[in-house]
């Protein structure tokens, strides 16, 4: 049995009713404001490589042969040359890197006409080799 | 004339929209989370697709310097001079406490003249920073690392 009166059962129902229209309608304008100004970029990742004056090819007298990786331009075909050897893709370099001793580090020296890209490629395939040392050394030309 | 009474309508289900909110409420925040509104400092440039380091440095670098694919330097979406940029340098190594403590965020497109990169690395050495950040791109799967350099 309901003892309550039916108008005041009605006002009841009306009053615990939440208003969500306008909620929604905010939600949406915010949501279509992100889908607008929101822009996709792609994920990125960082090579941290020390930085070194060039001084490393006056060392006549040190001990060890320093492992020079330049980073130029042949014939206007951009190369990696390591101890006499010229690679073209970033695979070989790396190949012939992993070769290589790792306590002494690598130098990777960029040449000036060169792009940013390649010199990228040579620190990666340096990395990718396994030498924990990797210095970048601007060239002077 | 209503056949129907107040009661009967008051009764009547209406759509839920519990589950309509929940995931209107869920992409609000994945917006608000992922949108790019901080990251003015990246100018749009690209990146050598490259994997780069597995120990990522987290936290917002010292100062991001953008090398566009003509040699120019952008510093919050702000083309800056040489002189104007080892001045900024200068204060972020001062903020940092020292040359050896800043962390420095070069963006250089992947067919940015290295020369450019050349002068800012030799200013930088003058100024004795000893270390400095390349920022990659993380390839797409099945893209050959730096096949966009020289396209």
């Amino acid at each position: 049995m309901n003892f309550v009166p039916k108008e005041k059962r009605r006002m009841r129902s009306r009053l615990l009713r939440m208003e969500m229209t306008p909620m929604i309608d905010v939600i949406f304008l915010l949501l279509i404001y992100f889908f607008l100004t929101s822009s996709y970029t792609p994920p990125e990742s960082s090579l941290t490589p020390a930085l070194q004056a060039e001084r490393i090819s006056s060392g006549a007298g040190a001990d060890f042969q320093p492992q020079i990786v330049e980073v130029a331009l042949v014939n206007g075909r951009p190369v990696f040359r390591l101890l006499d050897q010229v690679f073209s893709t970033q695979e070989q370099l790396q190949t012939a890197l992993s070769a290589l001793p790792k306590e002494p580090g690598v130098f990777i020296r960029g040449s000036g006409v060169s792009v940013a890209g390649h010199a990228v490629s040579a620190l990666q395939a340096a990395r990718d080799a396994g030498f924990e040392r990797v210095t970048y050394v601007p060239a002077r030309d | 004339m209503i056949f129907r009474s107040d009661e009967t309508r008051s009764r009547t289900p209406g759509p839920d929209i519990t589950a309509l909110v929940d995931v209107v409420f869920l992409l609000i925040i994945f917006f608000l989370t992922t949108s790019t509104l901080a990251e003015r400092t990246r100018a749009k440039i690209e990146l050598p697709g490259q994997r780069g380091e597995d120990a990522q440095v987290t936290g917002r670098p010292a100062l991001v310097i953008n090398v566009t694919q003509d040699g120019e330097y952008i510093v919050a979406d702000e083309q800056v001079s040489e002189e104007r940029l080892f001045v900024m340098a200068r204060r972020s190594i001062r903020q940092a406490g020292g040359p050896h403590a800043v962390d420095l965020l070069i963006r250089a497109d992947e067919n940015a003249p290295l020369w450019s990169v050349n002068r800012l690395a030799t200013g930088l050495m003058e100024l004795e920073v000893t270390s400095w950040r390349l920022a990659t791109r993380v390839p797409q799967p099945g893209e050959v690392p730096g096949s966009g350099v020289g396209r």
